[in-house]
């Protein structure tokens, strides 16, 4: 990997790796960062963006939540 | 013009609804994609700026969704094509001279060198190297992969067995997501 031609290998090492994370599947990204279910990891973050950018597009638009998206893991948290 | 006007309508909507329709495990891939494509990027292009660029084209319908495509794959791929043209406005704006002579260092056909993003691809292949470095059997696949070998040339190659094989391709995507979680440096 280091003998590679850096900014072309680089590319390419990306997309191997972008092929990869397209793969997985729930179980294994759970998994992957120690959790029960995909469903416990915090995406506030890329949710917040998301929802920030369609809103803009159009403000009568609404993103869901964690909570729209999976209510049965927010009634599990709250309990 | 009313039929593009249209089309273009539909597939924004399409998006959107997509968007809306984003599992948690999507938008862990989501996020993951976008830190990978920031890797190597000039200063001041982090991975919130990759997506949020490939949302609003993709909404815009600049960007068109086309049918079976997944919705995470197909921002993976717009996000690639932006960061690609991250590199060519900082190359034009900082008017950088090719050094044509330096002919060994690209193929034909390859675009003419840059300094800057030379020194950001190695500093970014070195971390990726370093967050394997440990297990040289996934830097074998990896490589192999980024070589578009496969798998069982991959094996041929570097003498792994096809369990040796599979194990240690879980461990570069289990090891990839961790690291593009933020949850290990690399």
């Amino acid at each position: 990997m280091r003998g590679r031609r850096s900014d072309r290998g680089l590319e390419q090492i990306l997309d191997v790796l972008a092929a990869e994370l397209l793969a997985a599947d729930e179980a294994e990204i759970a998994d992957a960062l120690g959790v029960p279910s995909a469903s416990h990891i915090d995406t506030a973050d890329v949710a917040a963006l998301v929802a920030q950018v369609i809103e803009a597009a159009d403000p009568a638009a609404r993103f869901p939540t964690q909570h729209d998206r999976d209510p049965t893991t927010n009634a599990r948290k709250r309990n | 013009m009313q039929g593009i006007a249209s089309r273009s309508e539909e597939t924004s909507a399409d998006v959107a609804a997509a968007l809306c329709r984003l599992s948690a495990a999507e938008l862990v891939k989501l996020k993951a994609l976008a830190r990978l494509r920031a890797q190597g990027l000039p200063r001041g292009v982090g991975w919130t700026d990759l997506l949020h660029e490939a949302v609003a084209r993709s909404l815009e319908g600049s960007r068109r969704l086309p049918p079976n495509v997944q919705i995470v794959a197909f921002l993976g791929g717009v996000m690639r094509s932006i960061a690609s043209e991250h590199w060519r406005r900082a190359r034009t704006e900082a008017g950088v001279l090719a050094d044509l002579d330096d002919s060994s260092a690209f193929a034909a056909g390859d675009p003419p060198k840059d300094p800057e993003r030379t020194a950001l691809a190695i500093q970014a292949l070195s971390s990726i190297h370093g967050l394997f470095a440990r297990d040289p059997d996934v830097l074998k696949v990896l490589s192999g992969l980024a070589d578009e070998l496969t798998g069982e040339e991959i094996r041929q190659m570097y003498g792994l067995s096809a369990q040796a094989y599979e194990a240690a391709r879980k461990r570069l995507r289990r090891a990839a997501l961790r690291w593009l979680q933020g949850n290990d440096a690399p």
